[in-house]
């Protein structure tokens, strides 16, 4: 251990339930005691906001909901705050999901929106389909003709009892003001960006685990409107639109937890550096 | 009740793969197999409320054309027998054209032209220097990662394409590092999801 050798190699080879074990343990402790790191606002985060902002009462914003319960906790946070916001403006929901487990999280999802609390009926000024299979297809016709492929909602009410779903008819892409993708899985957005953005030039936002966003930068801001970066852009979303929630309070351990990674990526290098990189 | 019984399921659940941050055991493979299974389940319910809806409820009011689709539903299945596999084909061969077809419609638009209009960038914006600065390196880092796959340019051993390429490369090679960053930040906040369960909604600290 006394020789540089043997210090970088252990540097190098530190055990794996180490690296965790801090980085549950500095998760856990500023989840007590938060620090209040400063939440900076990226400009993707604010054309998300700008996007919904600009909706007025009465405009449909058509949701995908594509992600499943591993992705829930800064998916969800950014969800809720962007839902809170656009019900703030008076805007109608319409939900469905491209992801088998989504629609079990809608429920949960609403219950902490709350729309009913802003004089939302279910049928009239939100709806949800449920899942709806067929990939980038089903998003066509969803755009052409949403009540010729939806014949019923996620709680099998036939959607010809539904007038939201009548106002939306045929051409349904003319009655829809914006389109949310919240999802996991790129092939989604290039999907929807194609059959919306591109097709019918509608404006289009998404929020998308960290590790998306590189393979979607390259549509921001043409085709896509505004990208909320996971839970670092759900926290902003929540601190500019002012609906503080979940998002904020995981951010102190989202930089903790970075923070751990990084010293740890430090040490490695070193690590590295003194065996193997050295000896070069 | 069921919401406290559900909780501790979560916690336990939670706790238990977990333990794969020290090693692969019964018990983390346990959590893992639940979650398999539950997921399977829904799937298969998800996948028959969907031939159901859009299929088999139409057949029986009448709309006889919706039974090619389960028709070619069910070929899809002869993959499974050797002598038969020919049949899985012709199903899978309308999907993927079907696919193609409707993602060739935007593609061009959305993956081609677009994507090169956004990669024309002003190299003098009137009163912010940040932003003429910011422009000029993605034009150089443009140029020289396209340099770095254009194979016949390199041969010929000039140095101003071997230099863009090379610095190709090293911007290729940042662009790599920020999706590997954006990928440790998404474990990170997943993770940082079930802390802040297991310490806010199930133990009910802080």
């Amino acid at each position: 251990m006394g020789e540089n050798g043997g210090i970088g190699k252990t540097l190098a080879n530190l055990p794996t339930w180490l690296y965790f074990g801090l980085i549950i343990i500095a998760m856990a402790y500023i989840t007590l005691y938060p620090l209040g790191f400063p939440i900076p606002i990226s400009d993707q985060t604010r054309y998300v906001y700008a996007a919904v902002d600009v909706l007025e009462t009465g405009d449909i914003f058509f949701v995908n909901m594509g992600y499943e319960s591993g992705t829930i906790a800064f998916m969800e946070p950014g969800m809720v705050a962007v839902f809170r916001h656009a019900i703030s403006k008076g805007v109608k929901l319409v939900i469905m999901s491209t992801a088998v487990e989504s629609p079990m999280l809608v429920g949960r999802l609403m219950d902490k929106v709350k729309p009913e609390a802003s004089g939302y009926v279910y049928g009239e000024d939100w709806v949800h389909l449920g899942f709806i299979a067929g990939g980038e297809p089903s998003y066509a016709s969803l755009m052409g003709d949403i009540n010729g492929l939806v014949t019923e909602d996620y709680q099998q009410t036939p959607t010809s009892d539904l007038p939201l779903m009548a106002e939306l008819g045929a051409p349904t892409h003319e009655k829809i003001a914006l389109v949310g993708i919240w999802t996991a899985g790129g092939d989604v957005i290039e999907g929807w960006i194609r059959q919306a953005a591109v097709q019918y030039d509608l404006p289009l936002i998404t929020e998308v685990n960290e590790m998306m966003v590189p393979t979607l930068l390259p549509y921001y801001p043409i085709n896509l409107d505004g990208i909320l970066n996971g839970g670092i852009g759900a926290a902003e979303y929540e601190n500019l639109s002012g609906f503080a929630g979940e998002a904020i309070k995981l951010s102190d351990m989202m930089t903790m937890g970075g923070l751990v990674v990084l010293i740890f990526l430090i040490l490695g290098n070193i690590g590295f550096l003194m065996t193997k990189g050295g000896k070069k | 009740m069921a919401d406290v019984i559900g909780l501790w399921i979560s916690a336990i659940l939670t706790i238990m793969i977990t333990t794969l941050a020290w090693k692969d055991t019964p018990v983390s493979k346990t959590a893992e197999h639940i979650y398999l299974g539950v997921i399977t389940a829904n799937s298969i319910v998800m996948a028959w409320g969907s031939i159901d809806s859009s299929a088999i409820q139409k057949i029986m009011s009448g709309q006889i054309l919706y039974i090619i689709p389960v028709i070619l539903g069910i070929m899809a299945y002869a993959r499974y027998s050797k002598e038969n596999f020919w049949i899985y084909r012709y199903p899978i061969a309308l999907v993927v054209g079907i696919g193609v077809g409707t993602a060739m419609s935007g593609l061009v638009g959305g993956s081609v032209i677009d994507q090169i209009k956004s990669s024309f960038w002003s190299l003098n914006v009137p009163g912010d220097i940040g932003a003429s600065l910011n422009n000029l390196i993605m034009v150089v880092t443009l140029v020289s990662a396209m340099m770095y796959f254009i194979f016949t340019i390199k041969a010929t051993r000039s140095p101003i394409a071997i230099k863009l390429s090379t610095f190709g490369r090293y911007a290729m090679m940042a662009a790599f590092g920020y999706s590997f960053a954006n990928t440790i930040a998404t474990r990170i906040n997943q993770y940082a999801g079930r802390i802040a369960f297991l310490m806010l909604e199930w133990l009910q600290l802080g």
